[in-house]
């Protein structure tokens, strides 16, 4: 028996089962319906006959469609109906395929995905598959990556998808115990940080803890962190930069209180715009950097003479004693 | 470590003098029958083939040639002062297992191989002890000096050939107590028995499979009453709380089981690694913290302890030492000037002077011929 082309009625569908859907990006449903009136139904959403005795249809693809045709209290349309022989492992990849071949997907539906199809096929098969289905070859490496990351708890997948956690840093998690992993989603629900920010921020807490010897949640509970976190006031990107600088602290407090100490002598020194004093990077090398602009001989005359005067003071010398 | 695999290439194998002589005693040591091999691709891809293949390494040994070269230079960088040492290049990689070990990065992959062929060596070796030159020479940089001791009679060849000349020393630098086949040799006081030594707490956190502290201090002392020079290598310096005064006792057992005057240097360095080396600790040794402390990227392009932080270690361990044998040759092994200045109170300023101080001593210790000073 082959798959079939047909009219079915809204009412056979059963809308609560999920257990195909792919994608995760919320879809404007009014636009979609709208379209759809205008337009009629460009792409038939994939259906297949779940129960025979009642007759009830369970979607593969077309999610929002169908959503949307209700929205526009449509009662029939028309859907490619899958035949019966068709196993589960196949629904799984013919909704994937229908997603992934209209536009790449998201990390987080790839994740999706990959537990779909993992209690079917090998991580192997998949890999060897997966140009078919996700039209782009998958790496065992990645495909096993994908797998864990779906094991992590709540609201993993929602960081996910709306950016807040990226894929490298839901990586680094994959070593984490499952007690400290919540820590991060907590912590990344809130602020807005860049991957490399949240790399930043999970590395420096589990050192630091690893190295202290306590728990992680010791560090991310200090007071405060907790401040920034509650504070209405700061705008997330601000929260973001003034937590990893507290992480940072704590992770290298030596060379915090180092360089702590040298903008300190160098502010005490009113060098103005002009001029810079730039220490060497992690104190590792030997040479600072003084460097000045002038856009007039008048300038480069204050500015030298600026240079002269802070010779003789105290924060000057301090400076060059790490 | 136990060797589970042993593959000899087919080269080595045909030649019956070096089967004679040395690989013919250590395949009767090992107990193993050898899979003998025409390409090395064969053992890189066995150990390739691993989940990890830093630990399937250090339980296959592959007996082969030295292809390149068989004596070098240390390879220093120009930002920190090296010690201008010279490798004589025996083997690659180590049974023991320290978490540190940047061998583990090194290497790819690593490859546990021991270089037959004494003929080579001698060739090699008559080249050095021909010029008009002082040479340090030790094989610990690429692999211990001593993991073979038990079953390989190439200690004894080098301790023997080096005897018989005066302007080179032999350094065997370890981290086992594996000398006793080495204590009635005639060695003339051209070898030095040098151990890397560190605290209980780092040997037993990070050194798996190294000789106890005691143990390794037990062993110099016998190795002193065989005549011996010594030496003693604080490196890596791990920075962690209490670390002082570890070091500090470590110091004093040194010279509870030796005398000063018998110790021709004593390095100190602290860890610093590649940072490739970092996710091979955490996934080797996930209860290491060692790659935790306050690390910055170096001139060099490795980590390295924040300056403050090594010079303030640095200048205890200098200052332990000084007190039990202020005359003993301290040098750091890369450091650059502003550590000298600030712990020693002098730098190696000349290119080669550090050399040449280690040179002097070693011509002091071991009567090499001191007109080539």
């Amino acid at each position: 028996m082959s798959d079939t082309f047909s009219t079915v009625d809204i009412k056979d569908i059963d809308l609560k089962d999920e257990r195909y859907k792919v994608s995760l990006s919320k879809t404007d449903i009014k636009a979609l319906a709208s379209s759809i009136k205008q337009t009629g139904l460009v792409n038939p959403p994939i259906i297949r006959l779940t129960r025979l005795n009642v007759p009830k249809h369970t979607i593969i693809s077309g999610f929002s469609r169908i959503k949307a045709l209700q929205y526009n209290n449509t009662n029939r349309f028309h859907a490619v109906i899958l035949s019966n022989e068709i196993l589960e492992p196949e629904c799984h990849a013919k909704a994937i395929a229908a997603k992934a071949f209209q536009r790449p997907l998201t990390h987080a539906e790839l994740i999706v995905s990959i537990q779909n199809l993992i209690n079917f096929y090998d991580i192997q098969t998949i890999s060897k598959i997966s140009p078919c289905i996700f039209n782009t070859q998958l790496s065992p490496s990645f495909i096993k990556d994908l797998e864990a990351m779906g094991k992590l708890p709540e609201p993993t997948l929602d960081l996910i998808q709306r950016g807040s956690l990226s894929i490298k840093a839901a990586k680094r998690m994959l070593n984490l115990s499952n007690d400290i992993v919540p820590l991060f989603l907590d912590l990344f629900s809130i602020i807005k940080a860049s991957s490399s920010k949240q790399m930043e921020i999970i590395t420096y807490t589990i050192e630091t803890a690893a190295r202290e010897n306590i728990l992680p949640d010791i560090l991310l509970n200090d007071s405060k962190i907790q401040t920034i976190l509650t504070d209405d006031n700061v705008p997330s990107g601000v929260k973001t930069n003034l937590i990893r600088s507290l992480l940072y602290e704590k992770r290298f407090p030596e060379l915090s209180q180092t360089y702590n100490r040298v903008q300190k002598s160098i502010s005490e020194l009113k060098l103005g715009s002009g001029i810079k004093i730039n220490p060497p990077e992690n104190f590792e090398g030997k040479n600072y950097t003084i460097s000045f602009t002038s856009k007039t001989p008048g300038e480069f005359k204050t500015r030298v003479n600026k240079l002269e005067t802070i010779c003789r003071e105290e924060s000057f010398n301090k400076i060059f004693s790490t | 470590m136990k060797i589970d695999r042993l593959y000899i290439d087919k080269k080595i194998f045909h030649d019956h003098q070096i089967m004679e002589e040395e690989v013919g005693f250590i395949i009767s040591k090992l107990d193993l029958d050898p899979l003998v091999i025409s390409d090395s691709s064969e053992v890189y891809s066995y150990i390739n083939g691993a989940y990890d293949p830093v630990s399937l390494a250090k339980h296959t040994l592959y007996i082969t040639q030295n292809k390149g070269a068989v004596i070098k230079e240390c390879p220093g960088t120009s930002e920190y002062t090296c010690c201008d040492y010279t490798i004589l290049h025996t083997g690659t990689f180590c049974t023991m297992d320290c978490s540190y070990c940047i061998l583990q990065a090194y290497f790819h992959p690593p490859l546990l191989q021991y270089f037959a062929g004494f003929n080579l060596l001698k060739k090699s070796l008559s080249d050095v002890f021909s010029q008009n030159k002082i040479f340090r020479i030790g094989t610990g940089e690429f692999t211990d000096s001593l993991i073979w001791e038990k079953i390989s009679l190439m200690p004894q060849f080098l301790i023997e050939t080096f005897a018989k000349q005066d302007n080179c020393i032999l350094e065997l630098k370890t981290k086992t107590v594996n000398i006793d086949s080495l204590l009635p040799l005639n060695h003339n006081g051209k070898t030095i028995l040098a151990w890397s030594l560190n605290t209980p707490t780092v040997i037993q956190s990070e050194e798996k499979g190294t000789a106890s502290l005691s143990a390794r201090l037990k062993a110099a002392r016998k190795a002193q009453q065989a005549g011996y020079k010594l030496a003693f290598h604080f490196d890596p310096l791990v920075i962690y709380p209490g670390c002082e005064n570890e070091y500090k006792q470590v110091i004093k057992e040194i010279f509870k089981h030796v005398q000063g005057n018998n110790i021709v240097w004593i390095s100190i360095g602290s860890f610093r690694f590649m940072p490739a080396l970092k996710p091979i600790i955490e996934n080797r040794f996930s209860e290491s913290v060692i790659c935790y402390g306050e690390f910055i990227c170096g001139l060099d392009n490795k980590m390295r302890y924040f300056k403050p932080l090594r010079i303030a270690l640095y200048k205890k361990i200098v200052s332990y030492i000084k007190e039990y044998a202020p005359e003993v040759l301290v040098y750091f092994c890369m450091e650059d000037e502003q550590v000298w200045e600030e712990c020693i109170g002098f730098f190696p300023e000349e290119e080669g002077q550090l050399g040449r101080l280690l040179d002097k001593s070693a011509a002091f210790h071991c009567q090499l011929n001191d007109q080539l000073l």
